[in-house]
């Protein structure tokens, strides 16, 4: 996927939508751009390689963000473990409702830290009201409806190529 | 004279078991159950139309109409069987009987069923004739379909007690009718199931074929609570009736990578099996067979497990564990984590990506592997349904409410409690298992570990001492230059660049190890290899030394075991072994020199005779050392002791051991001088060792750390600081990377699953050192015998002993180029034979001498044992093909823009644009200002659109005519594929297959960035598969996608050379490949690790041979065309090429040389010094090539290939395609071998007359009516498309409309670029979307999808 958009929303019948898978694995692999909005959990991997796409789920399996190199990825829901492994770009915010993130994370490259500057707020403030125009997600208005508080329940997932466009202090990038 | 095709033992070719070459397959599997039980037709219904929803995760046959498998496997019908067939009331097991087509051997085949059962006290109530409707079979299953029958059996006993007399029952009547018919008879014999509680229905046909051929499944009252079903494709086109699935248990989706070593073990367990069936255990034996495909003899060993009382769950759970290492989500159940461990001392895991689906009847589920790689989606409706499949979307829920819906993730499990009415999601059923046993208590009494031990601090042997020993045993100067320098220093293994251009090591004259003959297999295609460093966690090199006890019977003495992080162990843990408890004996591989020179045979038969009376005297841990004597005591290597090779060592007493039915007795541990490699220590484990101490290893890196020299060069700042806790611990934790590294290119994540798993093949070894030490290997050009090898291992310690003969190590030069060492095939002097031959351009002069110094080349390579037959008058050169059209069938490799500089890159693309040839744009896209053609060049040659190249024309373009699509999918977009005229799947790379790679972040400047969309600075990393790629059906979706989004570009797929690579050639080509390109192992890379360089992978003339005869044997020749490369240098290369099969060529390192590559060898070091392969500017600056020169070079080959087409007395290369007639072997002698086995290469194929496979479609392959066919013939929308206009559509979707959006991206790019239209096409759809939804999507497309989508 180079630009574009694509919006999933469940059928009829379907309980609890934000809690059901809707996608499959491998989502995004390669993707130079665009944008994927998705009222439900997504599979494996994630934004595998994602080198521009911008993606919102509600949930995600293992290796999410694997070897991303740009973009950014919203995931309103739990993960699997091995997060970010190989991300040397874009970023991720994950919802940590239960506060079980750092320990899904591979650490090698990525941070995980509070959302504390404007620029990670408003990128993840534009996708999330993206994601209730395009799906009418119960979840994410919900998140926007209080977003003074739910903010702080967001982590963002940041390699050090990415820290500045996040308004973060820079470091020296890891020459793997 | 050397006779070089010698059929005669042992100088022949040991054959590859079918476990290694035969045939794969995957498929799409799934299930439904009721929780109530409660019966219906509907079950069976949708089981049946989830199997036609996956047709495109099947395959055809050559004839397109034989499927290559379906069915169901299901509950026993037996209420609509009672009213079918009236003695059904009297039976109460059920057998699905395929019986020979001959009347008089059914009726045999049907009286020994009777008489076995008999035998057993059962009764045999009837037979029954199940209807069928041949007439829906394709030609070819139609000819091998069998009689089907049900037959009724019954006996008085509980139901679980029945199901393990039915299970003897069918072993004995197979194996009664193998003795009475022989093994070839016996084919046409096969029971579907037997069963008291579930029946199969499967044949070789297409989904919606297998209910038109079965009436029963027709039949309204045929009412079930639950049914699971299969879908198969294999790679190969021979229909065989038992192969599809399901089998008696399992659905399997996947292959397992450790087949072979499952199948040794589970060969040794057999000893285990009278504990719990006593003397019935004889009806049970073989349990597996190696000529049975992966997904039977897994099947068969969980069956064995359920039939000895373990659940079918708890069965699969120990036979298929999660990761249970760093899971977070174990933290709180410590009681699975034990049950997880305990397993692990019993069953090695049968590792490979598997989704099962299972039904026993008490029970019915599926499972993922630890890898989780295929996907498996489930739903639990409110009317008590439980769904599950390889893809959502395919049960028809109309009218239902979907209370959940959820996927399989890694390791995980659901099943159905069918007599509890009662779903299991993952955790659920692990409790349950976790409290079968106490797993735990068991672990706290009985397990021991050795832990880290400290690292021994002083050298232990002198300097002269020290040298003699590593020269007897073959270490040489870059062994200690190169290995243990990187290893010890950086705690890395090193990395290295170019290809391996030394010769083999059969043919070489110089002395090589053991170790060398042998090839590290890998996963492609039609199973992933996996990434060690991004997704360790699911890996482990665990390990557990002592008496394994039987997998069927968990019991607190099985956890006796010594538990090992690490096999690799320092001199202080091999001590501490010795402490556990466990009684271990040290056996010595040393032996006479002159019992050696004698052969090393009697020597080999008596250390395996002493390792099999010390295990019958009660050791559990044998350890194999070549530093003690016969009487156990410490001994060094003097000059009337030579050391055995040590890996011939462990492979002789484990085939010995598993021949006596002693080897789960004991656990082997190799102490030896003789590994020092990643490559060496795999060798070790995959042919049965479980732990390794490397003595002499550890002993050499502490002399190293103590050389003034390295001192020196930590005083100045050039090694971090180091002491000797430092420097061991950077070789242990090198070695351990490094094995890592070789199991996941095979896609295995357990070393314990690795071990005696034989993952290698044999290149130039006799077939009396396989049969002897490494039975199961294939070794193709036979070569060395044992005698020859104790020759060999004498030569090196003549070196030593008596006398040491040098005061520094040898140096060999097996990988650098130096006067006086190996021979290599790039060397500087070809180089700049080469370049003098380009620069003067026409006149075929110069080329002479550069063909000359490789035509006096010695034996590097497999063709060079062969030469031409020629005709007896050549045909005059006027009437041979012209250099033009010849040069159309030539390309270069996929050497990326990254890899390459940009220079470099743009000259080798001008030049064979301007030959009519193919260039490929390698991975990491390309720079759209190349797709055009140049008319702006300047009366210099230069451009301004290539300021930094020279020597252009008007009318050239720099636009690759081949584009990659590599695992990092690096700049791979709509634009960029309709640019290619062929688009190139890369799944393997000669130089390091299976594995990724990386380009560092110093080479990724802002122009590499921007095309690889990426930032200036960033590592960008390819991972080690196509992570859309885990089996032959997702390449089967890719190349879809591809043809989807370029219908006009031929789709090749590019594959690396190693045993069976014809089965999985065969599956490319039933996925729809164009083109099918085998890459030798000798391919060249900017930056390989050195073991992948020289270890892994074989030659292109192996791999090129068997893809040709088994494309021809399965008729699926015409369908690709195939193309080689690997270390082609010249016309004659060529014309080989041509006679084994090829129809194009492909060129990589010598193209770089005809641009100004001077074989430095420093690609990995971005130091580049002519500018070829770097990114820096001021190398850039230095690069001289030109496009006139790399055209030279190939019109230097094409004249040289029109030369010998003349000798050859033929006008076209075309006639001689295929021809391995016209080669014979060339009279050589060898250095090592008396004899060598050419079959391989030159056996006949096939029909030599018929030579219509040489006629290839001349479009590319289609995709047939898609549903993207309507939109795109709407005339408004491609008005809408033209013209930037806006419009929206709503469309209806189901799960096999694939790749929906990649035709109009395709078609969108094709007129305004990604980015460039202005208008807004809104596709609404509404349903379960196919896979590939919305690929490639570029500006200006909307699509919303209202239901769910797949992978």
């Amino acid at each position: 996927m180079n630009s574009g958009r694509i919006t999933l929303v469940p059928g009829d019948g379907v309980a609890n939508p934000g809690d059901q898978v809707i996608l499959g694995n491998t989502c995004l692999y390669g993707a130079t751009g665009g944008e994927l909005f998705a009222h439900g959990r997504a599979g494996e991997r994630f934004g595998v390689r994602n080198s521009g796409a911008r993606a919102v789920v509600e949930g995600a399996g293992d290796h999410c963000c694997e070897y991303m190199t740009g973009g950014a990825i919203v995931v309103l829901g739990g993960t699997g473990r091995n997060v970010g492994a190989g991300m040397t770009g874009g970023v991720a915010f994950l919802l940590d409702e239960a506060g079980g993130v750092q320990a899904r994370v591979n650490p090698e490259i990525v941070e995980v830290v509070s959302i504390t500057t404007p620029q990670q707020e408003s990128l993840l403030k534009s996708l999330l009201e993206a994601h209730v125009n395009t799906t009418s997600s119960e979840k994410a208005k919900a998140l926007l409806s209080d977003w003074t508080n739910s903010k702080s329940s967001f982590k963002l997932l940041v390699p050090p190529s990415e820290r500045a466009a996040m308004g973060l202090e820079a470091r020296e990038v890891v020459a793997a | 004279m050397t006779q070089l095709t010698g059929s005669d033992w042992p100088y022949c070719d040991s054959s590859a078991p079918a476990a290694v070459a035969g045939e794969k397959d995957a498929c799409g599997v799934g299930f439904l159950a009721q929780l109530q039980g409660e019966r219906s037709h509907w079950v069976l219904q949708q089981a049946l139309r989830g199997l036609g929803c996956m047709e495109h995760r099947g395959g055809c046959g050559g004839d397109g109409d034989s499927g290559d498998g379906a069915g169901v496997l299901c509950e026993i019908p037996w209420e609509y069987l009672r009213a079918i067939w009236p003695e059904a009331s009297n039976g109460n097991g059920l057998g699905m009987m395929f019986l020979p087509r001959d009347p008089t051997l059914r009726a045999e085949a049907q009286r020994f069923c009777d008489q076995e059962a008999q035998a057993l006290g059962l009764t045999s109530v009837g037979w029954r004739e199940v209807p069928i409707d041949a007439g829906v079979l394709g030609p070819l299953a139609r000819e091998t379909a069998p009689v089907i029958q049900q037959w009724l059996v019954h006996r008085a006993v509980d139901a679980d007690a029945l199901e393990s007399l039915l299970l003897r029952l069918r072993r004995r009547v197979g194996a009664r009718v193998r003795q009475e018919f022989g093994a070839k008879g016996a084919r046409d014999f096969y029971v579907a199931s037997l069963s008291g509680r579930t029946v199969v229905y499967k044949g070789m046909v297409r989904s919606e074929v297998l209910a038109q051929y079965y009436a029963d499944l027709r039949d309204p009252r045929f009412a079930v609570s639950f049914a699971v079903y299969h879908r198969r494709f294999s790679t190969n086109t021979l229909p065989r009736w038992p192969l599809a699935q399901p089998m008696r248990l399992l659905g399997h989706n996947g292959e397992i990578n450790t087949l072979l070593g499952n199948l040794n073990w589970a060969k040794a367990s057999e000893a285990g099996l009278e504990d719990v069936w006593g003397d019935a255990a004889a009806d049970l034996i073989p349990v597996v067979n190696p000529d049975f495909s992966d997904s039977a003899n897994l099947d068969a060993t969980l069956e064995l497990m359920v039939r000895s009382g373990r659940s079918i769950t708890d069965s699969l759970i120990t036979l298929v564990p999660e990761a249970f290492r760093n899971q977070p989500d174990l933290d709180s159940r410590p009681e699975i984590t034990a049950m997880y461990e305990f397993n692990a001392g019993i069953q090695e895991p049968w590792d490979g990506p598997a989704l099962l689906v299972f039904a026993d009847g008490k029970r019915v589920g599926a499972t993922l592997d630890r890898n989780g790689l295929r996907p498996a989606r489930w739903c639990t409706t409110a009317d008590g349904f439980v769904i599950m499949g390889s893809e959502t979307g395919v049960v028809d829920l109309s009218g239902k409410t979907v209370v959940e819906k959820g996927r399989l993730g890694p390791g995980q499990m659901v099943a159905v409690d069918l007599e509890r009415g009662e779903l299991l999601t993952n955790w659920a059923v692990k409790e349950d298992a976790a409290k079968r046993f106490p797993y735990g208590d068991w672990l706290k009494q009985h397990r021991r570990s050795v832990s880290a031990q400290p690292w021994t601090q002083d050298c232990h042997i002198s300097e002269l001492d020290l040298l003699r020993l590593q020269t007897a045993m073959g270490f040489t100067a870059e062994d200690l230059d190169l290995v243990i320098e990187d290893m010890a220093g950086l705690g890395k293994e090193p990395t290295y660049c170019m290809g391996d251009d030394i010769p083999l090591a059969v043919l070489s004259d110089k002395p090589h190890l053991l170790y060398d003959y042998f090839k590290q297999r890998f996963a492609q295609v039609t199973n992933p290899p996996i990434d060690p460093l991004r997704e360790k966690l699911v890996m482990s090199l665990e390990m557990h030394l002592g008496q394994r006890r039987p997998a069927v019977k968990p019991q607190a003495e099985a956890a006796a075991l010594i538990h090992l992080d690490t096999p690799v162990l320092n001199e202080a843990e091999l001590t501490a072994l010795s402490h556990q408890g466990l009684a271990v004996r040290s056996l010595s591989t040393q032996v006479a020199v002159e019992a050696c020179a004698g052969g090393l045979q009697l020597a080999v038969d008596a250390l395996c005779l002493k390792a099999e009376q010390a295990v019958r005297d009660g050791a559990q841990i044998l350890v194999l050392s070549d530093r003690v004597n016969a009487a156990e005591q410490s001994a060094e290597l003097l000059a009337t002791t030579v050391a055995m090779p040590a890996l011939l060592a462990v492979g002789a007493v484990h085939h010995h051991l598993l021949g006596q039915k002693l080897r789960l007795h004991c656990s082997l541990v190799s102490d030896t001088a003789q590994c020092w490699s990643t490559h060496h220590m795999a060798c070790l484990i995959g042919y049965g060792a479980s732990a390794v101490c490397p003595w002499l290893t550890w002993e050499t890196t502490r002399h190293w750390l103590a050389h003034p020299k390295t001192q020196k060069r930590i005083e100045q700042g050039k090694l971090q600081p180091l002491d000797p806790d430092k420097a061991q611990a950077n070789v242990r934790l090198s070695l351990e990377n490094g094995l890592r590294k070789i199991l996941s290119k095979i896609g295995i994540s357990l070393l314990a699953s690795y071990h005696g798993a034989q993952i290698f093949e044999a290149i130039g070894l006799g077939a009396d050192v396989i049969q002897k030490a490494f039975a199961g290997t294939t070794s193709r050009v036979a070569g060395m015998t044992l005698s020859e090898l104790a020759n060999e291992t004498l030569s090196l310690h003549a070196k030593a002993f008596p006398e040491l003969n040098r005061s520094k190590l040898e140096f060999m030069g097996f990988v650098q180029y130096r006067t006086g060492g190996e021979y290599h095939l790039n060397s500087p002097e070809m180089s700049k034979a080469l370049h003098s031959a380009v620069k003067a351009g026409p006149g075929y002069d110069h080329f002479s001498t550069y063909k000359t110094l490789l035509e006096n080349r010695p034996v590097t390579a497999l063709r060079d044992l062969l030469e031409f037959k020629l005709a007896a008058t050549p045909l005059p050169l006027d009437q041979v093909e012209s250099a033009e059209s010849l040069c159309t069938r030539f390309c270069t490799g996929g050497m990326s823009l990254g890899a390459l500089s940009r220079e470099a890159h743009e000259v080798l693309a001008v030049a064979m644009n301007r030959i009519g040839g193919k260039s490929n744009s390698g991975e990491g896209g390309e720079d759209p200002i190349r797709f055009q053609v140049l008319h702006d060049v300047d009366g210099d040659g230069r451009s301004s659109s290539f300021p930094s190249i020279g020597g252009l024309r008007n009318g050239d373009t720099a636009c690759s005519a081949i584009k990659q699509i590599a695992s990092g999918r690096f700049g791979v977009t709509a634009e960029y594929l309709r640019s290619g005229k062929q688009l190139e799947i890369k799944v393997a790379q000669g130089a390091k297959p299976g594995e990724g790679g990386q380009l560092p972040g110093p080479k990724v400047d802002e122009y590499i960035a921007g095309l690889r969309n990426s930032k200036a600075g960033v590592a960008l990393i390819s991972p080690p598969p196509h992570h859309d790629i885990y089996s032959i059906e997702d390449l089967a979706q890719l190349i879809h996608d591809l043809h989807q989004v370029h219908p006009k570009a031929p789709v090749s797929v590019k594959l690396v050379a190693e045993i069976g690579i014809g089965t999985i050639a065969a599956g490319v080509a039933k996925a729809n490949a164009d083109v099918i390109q085998i890459s030798g192992h000798d391919g060249g890379t900017g930056a390989s690790p050195l073991s992948s360089i020289k270890h892994a992978g074989s030659p292109w003339e192996l791999g090129l041979t068997e893809v040709h005869r088994s494309l021809l044997e399965n008729g699926l020749r015409d369908r690709v065309l195939l193309r080689a490369d690997g270390g082609l240098k010249t016309g004659w290369d060529v014309v080989v090429a041509a006679l084994l099969g090829a129809e194009e060529y492909g060129f990589g390192s010598v193209a770089m040389i005809a641009e100004g590559c001077i074989m430095a060898r420093v690609c990995h070091t971005n130091n580049c010094p002519v500018g070829v392969a770097t990114q820096k500017e001021a190398l850039r600056k230095r690069f001289t090539g030109v496009p006139e020169h790399v055209v030279n070079f190939f019109w230097y080959v094409a004249e040289e290939v029109r030369q010998l087409l003349s000798v050859l007395g033929v006008a076209r290369l075309e006639d001689l395609i295929g021809r391995s007639e016209l080669l014979q072997p060339r009279s050589v002698e060898l250095e090592k071998t008396k004899c060598v086995d050419l079959s391989s290469l030159l056996a006949p194929v096939g029909d030599a007359n018929d030579r219509s496979w040489l006629k290839h479609r001349s479009e590319a392959h289609g995709n047939g009516p898609i549903l993207e066919d309507h939109l795109l013939a709407d005339r408004e929308i491609m008005d809408a498309v033209e013209n930037h206009g806006s419009l929206s559509r709503n469309i209806d979707i189901v799960n096999t409309d694939r790749s929906v959006g990649a035709r109009f991206a395709g078609e969108i790019a094709q007129r305004h670029g990604n980015r460039g239209f202005k208008g807004q096409l809104n596709l609404n759809f509404r349903g379960a979307a196919g896979q590939s939804f919305g690929a490639f999507l570029v500006q200006g497309m909307t699509m919303r999808l209202e239901g769910e989508a797949n992978d």
